[in-house]
């Protein structure tokens, strides 16, 4: 998922949220919405997790060295 | 020792220098004048005479103490921050240089800064559109001073700000002629660590933010940012660039040209790393009102069905008992109804019967009565119907005779 894509499925999280509060829906929307929402917030809690990830503080000579390694891979 | 005792000079000139040195107008003097017999030793300190109409004094540079600029040498007007010191050897007042910038090169980089603004303005660059920073950054690149104060700084916030955030730190020179060089590769890579193939390489997501900036300094030390090459290398990223130079009065060309600007390290690390804390927080939040809508929906609905379920459960009990009444109803009505129609039918009749009893001829016949009639059976009911000789057939009640008319006698009127 892209960074867009976070973005979006909160959005959308949000709209079910709001939905599901003003109420008035049927039963089946309602559970319909709610299995999209655990959805859409189970996909947002793993992207907040996939951000974590190793600190590297490189010098430029070793920055430049390991993306040209890479680029030869 | 005595009041009329010599002194040896050498005390003399260290206790001169002592004077000299603690005296704080000696200290942090910002001179101006013009550079002449400028020396760079072997050694790597560099001696120079400051002078102008008015004076003139020795001056050096200690190895490595002071960043020199590039195009000094004699007749070069500057300016000059440094402190007054004796040396002892000589004898020589000096001044020892802590910073040395030639003056109309500040006049000339404006002027220059200017004319890239005006070019980079002409081409669009400075009006083109800006992409706008992620949520948070998958992968934060930060070019910045290697080691320097401000990275110090940004790391320590950005890890207070989300823990374990990943980040790579390009450190480049920030200040010096080998700074636009330098700041111009970091960004190249940062590019290419926003290469999908590179960053799958590298088992790291591609570069989403990148950083690029220094602590603040004087105009000259922060004139790198200033340049075209590091302009048109941010201009050129294909993702979001936060310039981040502290600073407080002019706005750099790396401002102007990047997606966003921060006034120094620390906000660029606050527009691009998030506080995990309060994203996480929004996520349990919504969490929880989805929850409570939820249940309040289902809770809704269950009350829905339960009346649903009881109207349903008393609906069929309500029908046919509402339609036996209504049945009941509709039976008396007929009954009634029909009673009373019959009824009047049935005096109708009565009186029909009893009328028709009274008027059949053989009620009169039974009196006494008889009815003639002629041979087509017709009623005679006047004696001038008849002819002498005429068979007549006589009705009784209980029978009939045949007679002939001997004789006609018809009553006076």
């Amino acid at each position: 998922m892209t960074e867009e894509t976070y973005t979006d499925a909160l959005r959308r999280l949000e709209a079910i949220v709001a939905e599901l509060e003003r109420g008035g829906m049927d039963l089946e929307t309602t559970l319909n919405r709610f299995e999209e929402g655990s959805k859409l917030l189970e996909r947002c809690q793993a992207e907040l997790k996939e951000a974590e990830g190793r600190l590297e503080n490189l010098r430029l000579p070793d920055a430049e060295a390991a993306v040209k390694r890479a680029t030869q891979d | 020792m005595g009041e009329n005792e010599p002194t040896p000079v050498g005390k003399f000139v260290q206790s001169l220098r002592a004077r000299i040195r603690s005296d704080n107008r000696n200290q942090h003097c910002l001179l101006k004048g013009e550079i002449s017999q400028w020396k760079p030793y072997p050694s790597g300190h560099t001696y120079f005479t400051l002078r102008d109409d008015g004076g003139q004094i020795s001056a050096v540079i200690w190895k490595g103490r002071c960043r020199i600029p590039s195009g000094i040498k004699d007749g070069q007007e500057v300016l000059v921050i440094g402190s007054v010191d004796l040396y002892p050897a000589r004898g020589q007042v000096q001044i020892v240089v802590e910073r040395i910038e030639p003056i109309q090169k500040i006049g000339s980089l404006e002027q220059q800064k200017q004319k890239l603004l005006l070019q980079l303005r002409q081409e669009g660059v400075l009006d083109r559109p800006r992409k706008s920073l992620p949520t948070f950054p998958k992968h934060l690149v930060i070019v910045t001073g290697k080691g320097s104060a401000a990275l110090a700084d940004m790391l320590q916030l950005s890890q207070s700000r989300w823990p374990g955030i990943r980040t790579t730190v390009i450190g480049v020179t920030v200040q010096g002629d080998r700074a636009v060089e330098e700041i111009v590769r970091g960004l190249a890579v940062a590019r290419m660590l926003n290469r999908e193939s590179v960053a799958t390489s590298l088992s790291v997501p591609p570069c989403d933010a990148v950083i690029v900036g220094r602590g603040g300094g004087s105009p000259e030390d922060l004139w790198a940012f200033n340049l075209e090459p590091v302009a048109r290398a941010i201009a050129a990223m294909p993702m979001p660039v936060v310039s981040a130079v502290g600073h407080e009065s002019d706005v750099l060309v790396s401002d102007l040209v990047a997606d966003v600007r921060a006034s120094t390290p620390s906000h660029a690390v606050e527009c691009c790393v998030p506080l995990v804390d309060d994203l996480l927080a929004y996520l349990l939040d919504c969490e929880d009102r989805m929850m409570q809508g939820s249940l309040r929906q289902l809770s809704d609905s269950r009350q829905q069905l339960e009346q649903l379920r009881l109207r349903l459960q008393l609906a069929p009990q309500k029908g046919v008992s509402l339609a036996v009444r209504h049945l009941e109803r509709l039976g008396n009505d007929l009954h009634q109804r029909t009673s009373a129609v019959l009824q009047s039918h049935k005096q109708q009749l009565a009186v029909l019967a009893s009328a028709l009893q009274l008027s059949h001829p053989k009620r009169v016949l039974e009196r006494g009565y008889l009815m003639g009639v002629d041979d087509d059976g017709k009623v005679i009911s006047s004696v001038s119907e008849l002819n002498e000789g005429q068979s007549v057939s006589l009705q009784f009640a209980d029978g009939e005779a045949h007679a002939n008319i001997e004789n006609i006698k018809q009553n006076e009127e």
